[in-house]
């Protein structure tokens, strides 16, 4: 956000917040380490606030609950600010010095009363006014998401609509007062940073950055084109035949991507529309995985190259939500042919006629610390383990790292920077409508000891695990004549899946849940949509209509069962 | 407040004991999708007493359906209202036995 790919808060400041607003974020169970200091916040007297259509065990700890709809969080957000700027409540100063565009957000929010965003959030009135005014005469207060807001098809929209409150309100580059995405991985934040984002080079520069591009091209003496490359989501619609007119008038069909090298990803379970992700993924000429399991998407490739866990089997670094980059540590060799991630690819460039040999961990991060000057130049391994990790930026040897990102908004004079945009943004409901076909809403959702696909969490036993399953109301399922435990098969507009199915009074009427994690008992992602936010890239996984009835069969899962790596 | 709570359900008796002692102190009837949370539930386990002593007025003893009921109701873990169930108990059992009653 403004600028920077990363939350503008430490960890530490939710503990001296008066306020917090989870949004879209069951941190308990997806953030325990971030949770803990929300604990103790909780425990000085900071109030906090769930907004979330599930009444999740986040919400248990939270003064107030906003239980809206799924999707309908812009509505609501902009019910919000409305409501501040009505009451008088907003930073005018902090607004008026810092930031641009106000008049045009003002316009946008100002249809969207307490009564209209009741309607179409079902949170009450009253409640989305108490949050308004809570927010806004805090202290510090900070806004908190995770995949709630971020899995939609106009994801970087949900985004905004939250920035927007902090902006009318001052609270971000304060202490306390902050804007916080809590990643939906470990790494994520990591990733995007070394450049895994195709229009960003690694330390978070533009491709379009001349200067910074230029460096990059002398250090790695290879010219890189200023165009981005595709995400995940153009990668899989490239997969597809596109129809062409060939010069004899013969239609033909062409694929733009034909050859994938699949590192450390399952695609083929994780992908939302997953039988027409593995339907695209067994069309291409050539695909390579590269991973520490023998996933689903290895079942399909041409070449399998095992890897190590980097995580434990070799060095490196990680960052997390709050910027801070932490050194990783090899605890185990590898086992077998496996081999580190960096080693193999580094071997693929030698046997391309590249000579890249095989440097250690600390020589790749020492490379991108000469490129990434501004944020991590100052992060050397000893200095990492000093500090116990560093928070980019970190541009010098002498920089203790910034663990409060844009405290410049509340300077003054030249040191202030640019100014802070609103992005005006529209409700736009989710892009799998509710039908009388189709008349529930099912959102997925992750637990405490499983991670995504399951292909690391898949191999150990947990005291928590529980059989999947897809949860939903007991009133709704009374209504279709299902107990709990029944057999039911679940049906959206792409597939459909059969298990037995649990009741959840965390959820309310019209609403279902499944979580991503065990594809071989339910194969979810067969149902959700790949409707993706032209912005992000991201698919909408939060919000598919599906229908519930009985199941007609008493056999074993309908879903193919794929292979899952590690069980 | 982290409740896990196990898969003992109250009786009818026991929940409407339950209910009908809770109902006025909070201000709410219960339900099911909409327990209370934040700072003040918390801040009223002393409610944990009238609520344990409807139960034991009503059927006699504290069953482990009951305790769920009370602990999701009152946003209590269920083993801090066994805490309380049982000093509660011990108590009861002395009045009982002061009084000359039979024991809990």
């Amino acid at each position: 956000m403004f600028g920077a790919g990363g939350g503008t808060s430490a960890y530490v400041e939710a503990e001296h917040a008066d306020l917090l607003i989870l949004w879209g974020s069951n941190a308990r169970e997806t953030h325990p380490i971030f949770f803990h200091h929300v604990l103790r916040g909780l425990g000085t007297g900071a109030r906090m606030y769930s907004v979330d259509p599930r009444r999740t065990s986040t919400a248990q700890w939270a003064d107030g609950w906003l239980g809206l709809d799924v999707g309908t969080d812009i509505a609501l957000a902009n019910a919000i600010g409305r409501e501040i700027i009505h009451a008088g409540l907003v930073n005018e100063a902090f607004v008026r010095g810092v930031t641009s565009g106000f008049e045009d957000h003002r316009a946008t929010v100002e249809p969207y009363t307490l009564e209209r965003a009741s309607g179409i959030t079902r949170v009450p009135a009253e409640l989305i006014s108490e949050l308004a005014h809570a927010y806004a005469r805090a202290d510090r207060a900070q806004i908190c998401w995770t995949l709630g807001i971020t899995e939609h098809h106009n994801a970087a929209d949900h985004v905004f609509a939250l920035i927007n409150l902090a902006l009318l309100t001052g609270h971000v580059g304060r202490y306390g007062s902050g804007l916080v995405p809590l990643r939906g991985q470990n790494n994520v934040q990591g990733g995007g940073d070394m450049g895994a984002i195709p229009a960003k080079l690694p330390g978070g520069y533009d491709l379009g950055d001349d200067v910074a591009r230029a460096r990059f091209e002398t250090g790695w003496g290879a010219p890189i084109s200023p165009t981005p490359g595709m995400h995940l989501s153009q990668m899989f619609e490239a997969m597809a035949p596109t129809p062409k007119e060939t010069p004899t008038g013969t239609p033909t069909a062409t694929r733009r991507l034909r050859a994938l090298y699949c590192i450390g990803e399952n695609p083929a379970e994780s992908e939302a529309n997953a039988t027409h992700a593995r339907h695209l993924l067994e069309g291409l000429d050539h695909l390579v995985v590269q991973d520490i399991f023998r996933t689903a998407t290895a079942d399909t490739a041409d070449v399998v190259l095992p890897a190590a866990a980097d995580w434990c089997e070799y060095e490196g670094t990680v960052t997390n939500s709050e910027r801070r980059v932490q050194r990783v540590r090899k605890a185990i060799d590898p086992p077998g042919q496996a081999r580190p991630d960096t080693h193999i690819i580094c071997a693929i460039a030698d046997r391309l006629g590249q000579s890249w040999g095989e440097p250690t961990a600390e020589q790749v991060w020492d490379e991108l610390r000469s490129l990434s000057l501004d944020r991590h130049h100052g992060m050397s391994y000893a200095r990492l383990v000093e500090h116990g990790g560093l928070q980019w930026p970190c541009p010098s040897l002498d920089h203790p790292g910034t663990p409060l990102l844009h405290a410049r908004l509340w300077e003054t004079g030249a040191a202030r920077g640019p100014a802070a945009p609103f992005t005006p943004v529209e409700h736009v409901p989710p892009a799998d409508a509710l039908t009388s076909e189709y008349p529930i809403r099912l959102t997925t959702v992750r637990v405490l000891d499983a991670y995504n696909s399951g292909v690391q969490t898949g191999g150990y036993a947990s005291p928590m695990r529980r059989r999947e399953a897809p949860r939903m109301d007991a009133a709704d399922a009374a209504a279709l004549g299902i107990a709990d435990g029944d057999r039911v098969r679940v049906t959206s507009r792409r597939g459909s899946v059969e298990a037995p199915v649990a009741f959840d009074p965390a959820l309310r009427p019209g609403l279902a849940s499944f979580t991503p994690h065990f594809c071989e008992q339910v194969d979810v992602n067969v149902l959700t949509n790949d409707a993706w936010d032209p912005k992000s890239g991201t698919s909408e996984f939060k919000a598919t209509a599906v229908r519930i009835d009985p199941a007609a069969t008493t056999h074993g899962d309908l879903a193919s069962a794929q292979p899952v790596a590690g069980r | 407040m982290d409740l896990r709570l196990s898969s003992a359900t109250p009786s009818a008796h026991e929940r409407a004991a339950v209910d009908a002692a809770l109902d006025g102190l909070l201000g709410a009837q219960y339900d099911d999708h909409f327990v209370d949370a934040g700072h003040l539930a918390r801040g009223r386990r002393h409610l944990l007493l009238p609520a344990l002593h409807a139960v034991s007025d009503a059927v006699g003893w504290i069953s482990e359906g009951a305790l769920n009921h009370v602990a999701r109701r009152l946003c209590v873990p269920p083993a801090d209202a066994y805490r309380g169930g049982h000093v509660l108990c011990h108590v009861l059992n002395r009045a009982a036995a002061a009084a000359g009653r039979a024991r809990l």
